[in-house]
Formats: C-alpha cells, structure tokens, sequence
C-alpha cells in the first residue's frame, strides 16, 4: 500500500506545475526534528531594512547574497570600476541572469544615503507556559550606530526565568575600511566551508539545492546573533595587501558548561537557559591563530592556523582540552566549473569536505563529499553535514535545481552517508540517507509549491528485540499562494509518517493552515489558523512551521498530537522613524500555551 | 561500412566460441549506466541495446570493473551496435569472473526504427555456474520501445518477457521505463523507474552536462535501494574514455573504465 502511495506522490510532483519563491522559507530545512534560525536569514533581513549599495559593497559583502555566484560578483566588480550600476537594467545587460535579479530586489540599492544612522531593536516576549517562573519576561535589545565606515553596536538578552537582566550580552566596534575590516569586542570567525570556524546556527540542506550548501561566510563579523555559546570575544582584522588576505584573532572568552565532581566537562550548555548562575560561564577558553589568503580573478587559496585551549579538562579522554588546528581550504572558478574544498586536521583527527558545481541557466548541480573522522573537535565549525555534531560522518549530496519553463522550478537533493563509527546507543557504524524534491511554479497572482521530503536512517528503536532498524520518516507538502490585491492567501497542507517499514509500524499526522497577509499603507496585519491531527503511538509525529514573527526573530513551532493553533501579528511603520510590532498566539482548548510578544523599532 | 561489417561478424564470433558462463544479476553493463543508473537515453552508447533493444546507437563499447571495490569480483563486458537503414542490430556479452561463481550474458538485439519511432528484440542466453552446487543456462527474451517528441525521449522495455525459467524457477521480469528532456543544448535531464515482481519501485534520476566539447558529466540517483552515480565521459573525435563510479550502502564504490568507438552514420 505504502509503495503505490510512494509511487502516486512521486508522479503526481512530477507532473504537477508549482509555486514560488518566498526567499525567507525556502532556506529553512528541519535538521533532526528542529528547525534554527540561520545566519544567513539573519543577514537577508537586515539587508532588507537596511539594502546593500551594490556600487560600493565589498566582495564579500556580495558573497553574503547566496544567489550570486563569484562569476557574478567578478562581473558586477569590473563593470563598477568603469562607471557606477546605475539599475536593474544595467545589471542585466552585464550579464546577471533574471533568476539572480528577481531573488536579490528587496537586499540591493544602486545609491547611499550618507550621515551617522542609528538602528535600536527592543523586544520583550511572555509565555503563559512560564509564568511560574519569578522572572517571566524574555527580553532583548539591540542597539547599532553607523558612522562612515564605524559602527558601534551593543545587545542584550534575557530568557524567562533567568534572574540576571542581562543574562546574555554581546558588544563591538567595527571599522569597515577599504582594505581593512576589523571587530573589537564580540565576533564570529569564518574561514573555507566552515569545518574550523562557521556560524555555528544554519542549516546545510534546504530547498535551494544547489546554493545553500555551499558556505558563503565573510571571514569575521560582529557577533548579533542569540545563540549563547560559541562566540569569540577578542579582537579581529580582515587585512587585504595586494592579492593576499590576512585575518589575525585572538579571543578569550567563557563558555557554559556541565562539569562533574572532578570539575571535568561532561558537556557544554548549548540552550542558552542559564537558570542557575554557578553553572554560567564556568570555563574559560582561549583561540589565537590567522588565516592567509590568496586570491586571484575567481580563485582563492586559504590557509588557517588556530591554537585552542579550554581552561578545564574533558571528561571524555577522546576530546582534548588543549589542541592546534591547521586548515587549507579553496576556491577555483574556472570556466563556470566551481570547485570548492577544505581540508582539516585538528587534534591529531582528520576532516574534509571538496564539492563542485556545474551546469547551466536551465540545470544546476551540486556534488559534495564529506569526510570527518570520530572525535574531530566540532565546537566552532558547522560545515555541510547531516547532523550538528558533525564528526564521524562520511557522506556524499547531490543537489540539482532545474528551470524547465520560465515560471517553473524544481529542487531536488539526495543525500547519502554513513557513521562509520559507533554513535549514542547504535552498537555498529549506521548509513542513512535522504531524498527531497520540490516543485515550485508561479502564476500571475498565484504560485503553487508542493514538496516532498524522505528520510531514512538506521536507528536504535527498542521493541521487543534490541536492535537497529530502517526508520523512515515521509513529508509531503502543498502551499498554494494567492494575491487578491492588497491580500495574500497562503494555505498548507502537509502529510507526514514517520515508520518502520520492515515491521510494518506507522504513525501519521495531518496539518493544514491558511494564512492571511494584508498589506494596508503602513500597517501590515498577518493572521495564521492552524488545524493538526498527528500520532503520538508508536512514534510521536512532528509538524514543523515556520510562522511569521517579529522581525529578528524566527519562530519555528513543533506541532503534535491534535490541536487547533492560531496568531496574529500587526507590524505598524510609523514614518520616518519607528516601527512597532506586536504578535499574540495560542493554542485553543490547551492551557497555557498564549504568547506574546511586543518590538519596538527605530532609526534614525 | 564493409570494414565494420566484417568487424561485427568478428564479434559475433568471438561471442560464439568464447567460455561462457551467466543468474540475472541485471548489473551495468558499461560505465556509463553506472553513471547513470540504467538510464540509457540519456547518453548515446552502444551497450544501451542491452536494456532497451530499441535504442541502437551504433559503435563499440568494452568495459571492465571491480563490482564493489572487491578485487576477486572482476566483470567484463564488450557490446556494439551496427545500424543498417532502418534496421539496428545488436551484439554483446557480459562476463562476471569469480573463482567459484561465474555468470554470463550474451546478448543479441534487432530493432526497427521508422520515424521517430523504433521498437526493439533482444535475446539472452544466460549461463551461471557456482562450483559444486550448480550449473545451467537460460534464454531470455526481451521487447523494448523507444519514440521520440521533440525535446523529449521515451523508452519503455520488459526484459524476460518469455518468462524464461533458470533452475526450474521464473527468472523475474522486469518493466523499465525512462523519459529524457532536452533542457538546454547542454543539459539533459532523465527520469525513470524499474518494476521486478515482488520488489518496490526503483525511481531513477539521471543528469547530462557537456561542461566542454570533450568532456560530459554524468550524474544519477536511484532510490530503492539508494544509489548515487558520476561518471565523466572524455570524448576525442569518435573514440569515447567513460570513468563513473556508484555508491552502495554497505559495500565499496564500484568503479567502472569503457572505452567505446562510435560508427560513424
């Protein structure tokens, strides 16, 4: 029965004409049963208030759009040397396909406005779910001056239930010269694909399936994000001589950790929930280290050197608490044919990932292989991999995007890897592998998206015999969107089982929403109605949605059982200053679960 | 022509008095169906008769592999193709060598081509021998159909159509189905499944790119079981040099060389 419904869903997306872009969505993917806010969403965002000068925008700030390839960037680089991009026209005529063009319209502007600007973000969150807590409000704010080329920026956060009002903060300066960039306070470090240093929040597989695998950081950048861990504190330059790109760091910062009698780490805590204060900030680690980097027409050569040290040994003897890391990565764009790579050792444990891209206008592909030894040390990269930890997996994706008509588009990716060595509970090397594939196709005033997501991995399930089985995972989704005027109607149904196959064990669950956006002058108003009938014997089937929410943050609400769901969100401009945002949502006949949350927002 | 007639009987010769030993293992065939996962239309190779009989693409292909990575499983295999007006032949033979476990195909093919329109006979003689255990031979009978709408290659073929019996049990049949799109003069994009009585659907997808006039990549997925294949084909006037490798599981990479010719028209 399974294997006809297979067979139906796989036809019927074939042959069915989809939907369209919604760029914030289709670089979300749910990675192991949840979904993370991305870096890169972070940065769509706020290149949405605040659009790119594509006439003056570094390199690398060109590379932070995931739909320019470095050929792009090379062209907009020598057609600007000449005379400034003066529109979209011209962008066109230098020879950036209207695919790029239509992605990138709300991040890019062709002209600046000069002056000192201030950006200030205030948001203050209550859930009903925590009002036992003595401090239920979560609060955070952000505060950015922009001068010239300095900027100034402080934030700060607080969960419920922490009792410090600034529980969690982060601060810098940064200096973004011509051929210097540098960050005193707070950074992130990236370098390569991200195997020693990467944002540590993003999602390696989504539905632009041969882009967002592909890392694209800038190598250092001040630290806004409110992941509470792992973020580098210390000093950064991003020095450019001639071809040669040298980045100097150095960072000494505490970490968050669960320590046991012998005051050895047992591990680190990565939820950013500090409810007790003797365990916050409780070790002490230092990096130092530079990179070099040699670039030329499209091409780049990279090297990394980096010495970590962690003031408290580890409880687990197969990770160092003091080790050295070197890293060559590069990028050779010759002839439309970009092949990319790093290769790393770290405590004497080997990691490495090499990918190619290829193909045309009409059909893209991505080929990928990875291969990081057990006990790599992970804590400050997040290279393209299937799991956050992502030591011990050897694996290989292919990802094709296809435009077979002009409003149509189809992603597809298969996955396929191995732990080769013993994980958790599995006492043998396990294999898994994942296929995807979405179709998307616009219409005049309607654009249709059906996708299809299958996972199956070997897995450690107890039932009445202790062993590994095929568990398998399916999701199939439809969003239909509508514009009515000033009205855009969004409805999702989705479909998803989770299984064993062999033993013919089936959970299923069922979500449909409609969503209604009105745009009205100023005022935006977003409404959501959410209806979900899942399984929760023998496995608990999850739905993950993605809801709009106040700028800044994402909201990813994991849905199960049965239930009805709703919120509702108004998103207020008050020219020429200041926005405000407010958003309530609640599940009904379910007690508390209401929240609310309230964002101010100004510049100036 | 002459030349390549007296060339095609000599195989055909060679076929007939070689040491033939062949169950069913439906394994590729060249190296570029283990790039592209079975998919034949996608790029044109003589051995493609070997899956579908209506594809005739006249030239010669041999090939050679480690089937998994495992050095004492050695498989060969020589095909070509001759096309006569309307009319295709085929002939080919593939050879799995194990020091206890042999198996061998030899293959022969006609199809007729009218328009864009062709449909194709392929027949089998399959041998398989495990020492000390068993010996015996089968011939197999196997319809293809191929035809052409614009952009858009269409092939459909039941192998063991006969129903042909291996040690008193029915050899399985198998239906395969295939369809390639012309995307752009670079690009070609292929889907397809094979159906064996009793198994799940085994959905392929294939892709084409010609990065350069010499040089083509092929790549593939195959879900049931989960399959990825490459393969890079070196093209230098009529002479082919086919690389591709396929995933498995469990097991090693099966790397697999061709080296083909294509008749000219």
């Amino acid at each position: 029965m399974l294997l006809k419904i297979k067979a139906v869903l796989a036809f019927i997306i074939i042959f069915s004409f989809l939907l369209a872009q919604d760029a914030e969505e289709t670089i979300f993917s749910a990675e192991d049963g949840t979904y993370h806010p991305t870096e890169l969403i972070e940065t769509l965002l706020s290149l949405k208030k605040s659009p790119l000068n594509i006439n003056n925008a570094s390199r690398i700030e060109l590379t932070e759009l995931p739909w320019f390839s470095e050929l792009d960037i090379g062209k907009i680089v020598k057609s600007r040397k000449i005379k400034p991009i003066s529109g979209w026209k011209e962008l066109q005529n230098i020879g950036i396909n209207e695919i790029t063009i239509s992605e990138i319209k709300d991040y890019i502007i062709f002209k600046d406005k000069p002056g000192l600007k201030l950006n200030q973000r205030t948001r203050g969150e209550y859930s009903e779910s925590k009002d036992n807590f003595e401090s239920t409000l979560k609060y955070y704010q952000r505060t950015l001056f922009e001068y010239d080329k300095f900027s100034f920026g402080f934030l700060s956060q607080k969960d419920e239930g922490e009792k410090d009002p600034i529980d969690f903060y982060s601060y810098f300066i940064e200096y973004n010269g011509n051929k210097i960039h540098s960050v005193l306070g707070k950074y992130r470090l990236a370098a390569g694909q991200g195997i020693l240093f990467a944002p540590k929040l993003g999602m390696s597989k989504s539905g632009a399936a041969t882009s967002v695998a592909v890392k694209k950081f800038k190598a250092i950048k001040p630290y806004t994000s409110s992941y509470e861990i792992w973020e580098l504190e210390g000093a950064a330059a991003n020095i450019e001589l001639g071809n040669f790109v040298f980045v100097p760091f150095y960072s000494y910062t505490k970490l968050s950790a669960n320590l046991d009698s012998l005051s050895q780490i047992t591990s680190f805590n990565e939820s950013g929930l500090h409810l007790d204060d003797d365990d916050k900030n409780n070790v002490k680690e230092t990096i130092h280290g530079s990179s070099i980097n040699y670039n030329w027409e499209h091409n780049s050569l990279g090297l990394v050197y980096s010495s970590f040290k962690f003031e408290h040994e580890f409880k687990d003897p197969q990770k160092a608490a003091e080790y050295n890391a070197v890293g060559f990565n590069f990028l050779l764009n010759q002839n439309t044919f970009p092949t990319f790579g790093e290769l790393a050792q770290a405590d004497d444990k080997l990691a490495g990932l090499i990918g190619t891209k290829f193909g045309d206008n009409k059909l893209r592909h991505l080929v990928l292989f990875r291969y990081y030894e057990k006990n790599f040390p992970t804590w400050h990269g997040n290279p393209f991999s299937t799991q956050s930890k992502f030591d011990n997996e050897v694996g290989l994706y292919y990802g094709i995007t296809l435009v077979p008509f002009a409003r149509t588009k189809i992603n597809c990716y298969f996955d396929l890897w191995d732990f080769p060595e013993t994980r958790y509970f599995e006492k043998m090397p396990t294999v898994g592998s994942e296929q995807f594939l979405q179709v998307e196709t616009r219409f005049k005033t309607n654009s249709l998206r059906l996708t299809l997501q299958h996972k199956d991995k070997e897995k450690y399930i107890s039932l009445d015999e202790a062993r590994i089985r095929d568990f398998e995972r399916t999701l199939l989704r439809a969003d239909w969107w509508q514009l009515l005027g000033n009205l855009r109607l969004k409805t999702r149904c989705e479909l998803a089982a989770e299984y064993l196959p062999e033993e013919k064990i089936y959970s299923r669950g069922i979500l449909v929403y409609e969503q209604a956006k009105l745009q009205w002058e100023n005022l935006q108003i977003i409404t959501q109605i959410t209806a979900y009938r899942s399984d929760t014997q023998p496995f608990n089937v999850k739905h993950y949605v993605y809801e709009n929410n106040v700028d800044g943050i994402m909201q990813n609400t994991v849905l199960s059982g049965d239930g009805i769901c709703s919120y509702l969100l108004v998103k207020w401009k008050l020219p020429p200053h200041f926005e405000l945002q407010f958003k309530i949502s609640d599940h009904w006949y379910k007690k508390d679960k209401m929240r609310l949350y309230l964002q101010v927002m100004s510049r100036f | 022509m002459k030349k390549i007639v007296v060339l095609f009987s000599g195989i055909l010769l060679l076929f007939m008095f070689a040491t033939l030993s062949a169950i069913d293992l439906n394994l590729p065939v060249s190296a570029v169906q283990n790039a592209t996962s079975g998919l034949v239309l996608l790029y044109p190779e003589p051995s493609a008769s070997a899956v579908n009989p209506a594809v005739n693409n006249p030239g010669i292909i041999t090939s050679a592999t480690y089937l998994y990575g495992l050095k004492d499983l050695p498989c060969y295999n020589i095909h070509s193709a001759l096309r006569y007006k309307d009319f295709g032949f085929y002939l080919g033979n593939s050879f799995l060598d194990h020091s206890l476990y042999r198996e061998n195909s030899s293959n022969a093919g006609f199809s007729y081509h009218y328009q864009d329109l062709s449909v194709g006979i392929g027949l089998r003689w399959l041998y398989n021998r495990v020492d000390n255990y068993h010996e015996d031979s089968s011939i197999i009978t196997d319809l293809g159909s191929k035809w052409i709408n614009g952009n858009v290659q269409t092939g459909f073929s039941i192998r063991n159509i006969s129903q042909s019996s291996f040690l008193d049990m029915k050899l399985p049949v198998v239906y395969l189905w295939e369809s390639t799109f012309l995307v752009s003069p670079e690009s070609s994009f292929a889907v397809g499944f094979e159906k064996e009585d009793s198994f799940d659907f085994s959905f392929r997808f294939a892709a084409r790119y010609n990065l350069f006039s010499m040089l083509t990549i092929l790549t593939s997925y195959q879900y049931e079981p989960d399959r990825l294949g490459f393969g890079l084909v070196f093209n230098v006037l009529n002479m082919k040099v086919i690389y591709s490798f396929r995933t498995h599981q469990y097991l090693d990479l099966t790397h697999y060389i061709s080296v083909g010719y294509a008749f000219k028209d």
